[in-house]
Formats: structure tokens, sequence, C-alpha cells
């Protein structure tokens, strides 16, 4: 079985449709929007990430805003906000 | 009879006129009182001249009036006085009236000596070649002045210093005699100017002398190779109008590899009283559908059921004749490129092409004196034919036969003055490609035209070949609007015989004498008008897009990817898919090939995204990227929208599948494909039995669908499918497709060669209910 980290990236690769990436070209720590080395994706693609995760791990967010920004940091964030948000079910 | 009879009365008058008044004094004896009369007399002619030709304005009765009024007052004062003296200052006062006349066009132009000129040569004044001549015109202007002032000085001391005896001799023989030395001096001086002045002429207006015979009409390679001559144009289009005139067809469709060939058979077909439609396609299905009754096909390429030139020209002897035509009911119909798809017709007369032509060399013709004139681009354009081979037939010049396909052609010719024709895309691959300058005998002319040329390809040109080429914005249906240097700055300036006004969408629309359509003709490109005319062009109107609902401007993406230096050539283009999202194809220059030499495309896309990135919001930066070695682009150097798409389109390259024959009839299309073991779809199921899934199975119906049958990438649902058998790695199958428009629906079946079902049934495309 895939470690979370790996299949949230392959969400990501499949729900985005990313070109050119592969699982291993996304670093954990690597911010996931804007600038810099991370995979620059922006609001439309948070927004459809957000759909693709509420699919597979039935975690949505209930609103944009910061709190949710910083669960969008990295592969890292997301998969410890996915954990948790279980725990709590 | 009686005017005739009057002007010659006049004439004698005054130029016997001191004669006539030293004769009266000394051998008739008559007192200057009544040789007033003769002043009178000239005061009255001129009176009759002021009144015919006071109605035409103040200038034209400028001579009439000012001679009137001095002999009328020499005339008064020598009759009232009695005196000699100011019979005398007559033709001090003719002097000092002449110089006015001529004196006063200097300081605003034209010349007075230039206004005679266009009384004798009605043309001259819209003509290009007006440029040369009229310096000359002021010159010869200033000259007289100069004489003038000279003689009106000799004459007022004879008047006032000198005997009678002198004042008669100077005015009624010296002064005419240096007139004529004058006048003589400057006709053989004009001879010589004009013999080496550009002969330019519009083509409608050739005889069969128009040049000399053994003059160098057209060339190949460095110059030097298969030279056909002024004589042999002649001969040529004889030999090809006789075909024209044997033949019923009311028009021709030229298409001709051969720029002489071309134009020996666009003169041929004009002289025969025919149309001519000038076309770049030459596929058979263009052909067939252009060729109907009564239009055949006259190329210098073997093809079906055309009529070949070189046979023409083998069958005929030339008849020695040359006949004019009328340019203004000559139709030449002109097949635009096309960008957008089909190729459109733009009819025109052969007399706007020339008056086009004429506009721009109004500006330009100079730098076609003594040229060689050589293009990159397809002369069946109108920017290929009017630059490259009607402005050189005008001027007399010969031009080159073949296209310049190498930058290292160009060095070859080195020791011309060139004119270079040339397209953005041949420029920019000069530019690309790193090449040694070129050592030109003379600086050449370069035009370009048919797309934007990036400044930084333009620096890089004039640094190669050592001048920065002009750009030249226009289109077949407008012909050429305006021109720019970009490296004085981004802003185009019109021609002066186009008005460029807005339209409503922001677009440039433009009137001109030469656009025949009622209300002039608007473009696709969004314009910035400066209040002085010129403009900057700021794309076409369908190059802003909404991304996400955030509107961009792709030509500015274009420039800031420019921006790093590392760019050849770039599109972006507007894609979508599951969502909206830019797309960037781009060629990398020397400088990009080396940056990225043996990165990973991931890497590349990172650096021009993180580039963007200073500029660009996230949502507006390309989400995919392509790098191909050049872009795609037609024989013109224009680059379509739909084959960039393909660019992104196309999965040939795709590892995971292949596919080996296509077959699209209509709405439905049978696709033979092969997806091998390898492939990445047969992953991750099951190991042991490895079969292609339902859900890779579905995605192929929608690719292709889209891919051969314009069929939407959105799904709304999956309905009747059937998954009948297993498809396995390594087996040959195939795809029929059919898309229903109106209902949506594509239906689809996946079969094995001998007819297996593996699997069918039909998916309904849109936007999710």
């Amino acid at each position: 079985m895939e470690d979370l980290n790996t299949r949230l990236k392959n969400i990501i690769i499949s729900a985005l449709e990313l070109e050119d990436v592969t699982p291993a070209d996304i670093d954990d720590d690597a911010p996931l929007f804007g600038e810099g080395e991370g995979l620059g994706l922006d609001s439309i693609d948070a927004l459809e990430l957000g759909l693709a995760i509420k699919e597979n791990f039935g975690v949505s967010f209930k609103a944009v805003n910061d709190e949710t920004r910083k669960h969008f940091a990295s592969v890292n964030a997301l998969a410890a906000f996915i954990s948790s948000s279980k725990q709590e079910d | 009879m009686r005017t005739v009879a009057g002007k010659v009365l006049f004439a004698a008058l005054s130029v016997l006129y001191p004669g006539l008044v030293f004769c009266g004094l000394y051998f008739w004896g008559l007192r200057p009182r009544v040789l007033s009369i003769a002043l009178l007399a000239i005061a009255f002619f001129n009176l009759i001249a002021l009144l015919k030709t006071a109605s035409k304005g103040w200038k034209q009765a400028l001579k009439s009036g000012m001679l009137f009024f001095l002999a009328l007052a020499c005339g008064i004062f020598a009759c009232v006085t009695d005196s000699i003296l100011s019979l005398k200052f007559y033709p001090v006062a003719v002097s000092i009236a002449l110089l006015v006349l001529f004196g006063s066009t200097l300081p605003l132009g034209p010349s007075f000596v230039f206004k005679l000129a266009c009384i004798g040569d009605k043309a001259l004044q819209k003509s290009a070649l007006r440029q040369f001549v009229e310096p000359y015109c002021l010159k010869v202007t200033i000259v007289w002045c100069a004489f003038f002032i000279f003689n009106g000085a000799a004459a007022a001391c004879t008047c006032f210093l000198g005997s009678d005896k002198l004042w008669a001799l100077y005015n009624g023989l010296l002064s005419y005699i240096l007139m004529g030395l004058l006048f003589s001096g400057e006709f053989i001086i004009r001879k010589k100017v004009q013999k080496k002045m550009i002969q330019y002429k519009y083509i409608s207006s050739f005889k069969r002398d128009t040049r000399a015979a053994n003059s160098i009409f057209a060339f190949d390679g460095n110059g030097n190779r298969n030279i056909k001559t002024w004589a042999d144009f002649t001969a040529d289009v004889s030999r090809v109008r006789q075909e024209v005139e044997s033949r019923q067809e009311k028009a021709w469709l030229l298409n001709f590899e051969d720029s002489y060939y071309f134009m020996v058979a666009l003169v041929a077909v004009m002289q025969g009283g025919k149309a001519a439609k000038i076309s770049a396609n030459r596929t058979q299905e263009f052909i067939k559908e252009i060729c109907t009754e009564g239009v055949s096909f006259l190329t210098d390429l073997p093809a079906e059921g055309a009529v070949l030139i070189q046979d023409v020209l083998g069958k005929h002897e030339d008849d020695g004749k040359w006949i004019m035509f009328d340019p203004k009911t000559s139709d030449v119909d002109m097949y635009t490129s096309g960008t957008t798809g089909k190729p459109k017709i733009s009819p025109k007369k052969f007399i706007q092409l020339e008056d086009e032509v004429n506009e721009f060399a109004t500006q330009f013709l100079e730098k076609y004196d003594h040229a060689f004139v050589v293009r990159t681009v397809n002369h069946h354009h109108i920017f290929g034919l009017t630059f490259s081979l009607l402005l050189a037939l005008m001027s007399g010049v010969p031009f080159r036969r073949n296209t310049v396909e190498f930058p290292e052609e160009l060095r070859a010719l080195k020791e011309h003055r060139l004119v270079i024709v040339a397209s953005p895309a041949f420029l920019k691959r000069l530019a690309g490609g790193k090449n040694e300058p070129v050592d030109f005998a003379e600086t050449p002319f370069i035009l370009s035209a048919g797309g934007l040329l990036p400044e930084d390809a333009a620096a890089e040109t004039e640094k190669i070949l050592k001048y920065w080429p002009t750009e030249i914005y226009g289109s077949t249906e407008t012909g050429c609007m305006a021109h720019r240097q970009s490296k004085n700055g981004p802003l185009y300036k019109p021609f002066p015989h186009n008005v460029i006004t807005l339209n409503a969408e922001g677009c440039l629309h433009v009137e001109s004498p030469y656009i025949y359509d009622e209300g002039g003709f608007s473009t696709a490109d969004l314009i910035k008008l400066e209040d002085d005319g010129r403009f900057t062009l700021l794309g076409r109107i369908d190059s802003i897009v909404k991304i996400e609902e955030k509107r961009i401007s792709l030509p500015e993406v274009e420039m800031r990817l420019r921006q790093t230096g590392l760019v050849q050539d770039v599109r972006v283009i507007a894609m979508a898919g599951k969502r909206q999202y830019l797309a960037a194809a781009i060629a990398l220059n020397f400088d990009g090939k080396e940056k990225f030499k043996g990165a990973a495309k991931l890497e590349m896309n990172k650096f021009f995204r993180n580039f963007l990135s200073q500029y660009l919001e996230s949502t507006v930066i390309p989400k995919r990227w392509r790098f191909p070695e050049r872009l795609p682009q037609d024989a013109m150097g224009k680059i379509k929208t739909a084959d960039i798409k393909a660019l992104f389109e196309d999965s040939q390259e795709d590892p995971n599948y292949k596919i080996l024959n296509v077959n699209v009839q209509d709405n439905a299309a049978t696709i033979e494909m092969e997806i091998p073991a390898t492939s990445d779809f047969f992953n991750g199921h099951f190991e042991s039995f490895k079969l292609l899934p339902a859900v890779v199975q579905v995605n192929f119906v929608m690719k292709l669908a889209h891919k051969y049958l314009n069929a939407p990438l959105s799904m709304q649902k999956i309905q009747r499918t059937k998954f009948t058998s297993p498809i396995l790695p390594d087996t040959k199958v195939i795809l029929e497709l059919s898309y229903d428009k109106d209902s949506g629906r594509i239906a689809f079946s996946f079969s094995g060669s001998e007819g297996k079902k593996y699997s069918s049934g039909s998916v309904k495309t849109g936007a999710e209910a």
C-alpha cells in the first residue's frame, strides 16, 4: 500500500492533469502554490484539488481562508490535515 | 485664331520691346511718350491673361498681375513725364517679377520648376519618382532666381548708368543669350541626371523599348546565373500573350516557382485582356475547385490539366508586338493564405496594385535604385508580389527568380546592393542561428512583413546583415498601411494615403483611395492610436482571452517569455479541457539550447514558469509547455493557431499507445491502434493478469473523438456500455467512433482484427448536468 504522501501526489497529478510531473518530482515540503520551486498551482487548481481530496478521503474544506491555505502549503501539510481530519471523525 | 494671333503679338512685343524702344528713339525719332504705347499694350495683354487666370486663384494670376501693374505703372509714368528712364526700367521690372514668381515657391515648395515639370508630365505629381525629380527642380529654381537677381541688377545698371545703346544691347540681346545658355545648359544636365536616375514607370505604361534590350531583367543564384534580359522578357510576353489570345479562357490561375515565368505570365495575361488569379496554393483539390468553366491553370511545374509555360514558349514565335492594357479594367484576383482556414479571394484591379506599390515607393524608391531584389517570401502573396517583383519591374532593377532559402545565399550576393524582401520567420531563423556577419559591399535594404518581427531578432539581423529591418504592416485587402523600424520605438507610421481610425472594438480601421469597398476596411488588429496618427499594435482581437475570468493578452505573455533571451520564437494559446489554461510552444534560440542541454523538460517548464511569475498571476501562467525545434508554420511564415494546438493534442509520441491507421468519414472514424505490453495502462490493476482498464478505453474514446471528430472533451455520462472481453497487451484493436453533434453522443466499439468484440457503448458529451 502506497503511503499517504505518494497517494496524494498521484491525486494531485491526475486531478490537475499535470504534465511532465511524476510523484517523484514533487517535493514533500515544496510549496504547491505560487511562485518558487513548487508546482505553481493557482486558485482554480485549489478548488479542483479540494474536490479530489473530498472524493478520495471524504475530507472537505469548508471555506477558502487562511486556515485552508495553510493546509495546501505542501504535500506534507495536506497529509497532516487529512490524517487529523480523519481522526476527528 | 484671334487668341493665337494675339499671343504671337504679345510674345513678340515682350521680346522685342528693348529693340523697339531703341529703334523708336534713335531711328524713327519717336518721343518716349509715344513709345509708352508699347508698354501700355503689354499691360493690356497681361490684363487679358490676368482676367483669364484670375478664377484659378491668386497663385496662377500672380505673374500676369505683377506684369500688368508694372507695365501699366512704367507706361503711365513714361506717358506723363515723357521720360526715357521709365521706358528703360521695364526690363528691370520684369526680372523683379520673375524673381518674385520663382522665389515665392522656395520657402514652402513645390518649386516653380517642379510645377512646370508637372504640367509637362501629369503623372509626376503622384509618382514615387517625384522624390528624385523634386530636389533637382528645386536646384534649377534656385539657379534661375540667382539669374534673375543678376539679370535685374545688370538691367538696372544699364538703365540708370549705361548709355541707351548699352541698355538696348544688353536687354535686347545679351540678356536673351544668357537666358538661352542657361536654359540649354540645364537641358543637357537634366538629360544626364535623368539617365542616371532610376527609370521608374508603371508597368501598364511600359512600351517595348522602355528598357535597354540587354539590361538584366531577372537573375538567379548569386546574380549571374540564368539571366533573362529585357529583350527576353518582351519576347516571352509576346509568346505567352499569343497563346492567351488564341484561347477561350476568360481567366488564368497563375502559380509559379520561377518569378521570371510568373511575371511573363502576369503581363501576358493582362495584355491578352484576360483576368489573372494568383494563388500560392497549388494543391490538386484547390486547382480543381478554381479551374471550372473558362479558367485554366498556367504554371511552370507539371500538374494535372495544367498549361505549362515552357510548352507555350516553345510553341510561338515573338511577333514583335507589345500591347498596352488598361490597368483600371484589368482584373487580378489574389487568394489570401487564410490564416483562419479557407483561402479567401481578394479581387483587385491592376491599377490598385500599381498605385499601392507607388505609395510605398514614394517613401522607399531610393532603396531600389541600382539594386538587386531578392526575396525569402512567397511571391504569390501581396507582400512578395508587390515589393519583390512589381516594384522591381517598375524601378527597372533585376529580381531573383528563385526564393532565398538559406542565409548563406545572401552571403553569395554580398557584392550587390540588395533589397531583401523577407519574412519574420526567415529573419528569426537567421538571428537565432548564430550566423557570422556578412560584409556587404553596400548596406542592403531589408523589408519584413507578414507578422511581427521581435525586436531582438531585428537587432540581431542588423548585426548580421547590417540593416535593421523595416517592417511593413499591411494585408492583401488593404495594401501596405504603415511601416516602422523597431529601433526607433514600437510605433508604426502610416503611409500618407491611409486614414487610420479605431473601430468600435478598438481595432484598426483603414480608409484609402485604393480600397474600393465603401467605408474602408476593418482589421482584427487591436491598436493604440496616438494623436499624431502613429500607432502601436497590441495583438489580434482574438489574442485577448479570458482564463477563468482573468483577462490576459497572449502577446504580452509571449513578450515576457522573449525577455528571457532564450527564445527564438514563441506562441501562447488558450486551451480548454477540464479547465481553461494557457499553453506555450517555445522554439529555443542558440542560448536557450545551450542552457537546457540535457535538462529534463520539467526543469525547462519550471524555469519559464518561475520567470513569468515575476510578472503574471499564476492563473495566466502557461500550464503546458512544448519545446519544438521550430514552430509549425506555412510557407508565408504564418503560424496558425490550429497547428500550435495540435502540438498539445498530438499524442503520437505517447509511448503508451500507437495509432496505426485512421480513416475519418463525415462523423465517423475508424482507428486502428496498438497498446504495447510496456504501456503504463497495464500497470496497477492485476499484476498477473494485465488488461486495458475500462477507464483507459473511455479515455481513448473521448480523446480520439475530440481529435478526429471535433467532439468536446468533456463528458457528462457513460451510457449502455458493455465490456465484453478484456483487451490484452500487444493486441491490435480497431476503435470505431461516431459522433452525433445534435445529441452530443459518441458511440464507440473496440473490436479485434478478426471481428472479436471487446467493448461497445456510448458516451454523452457536454458539461455536467
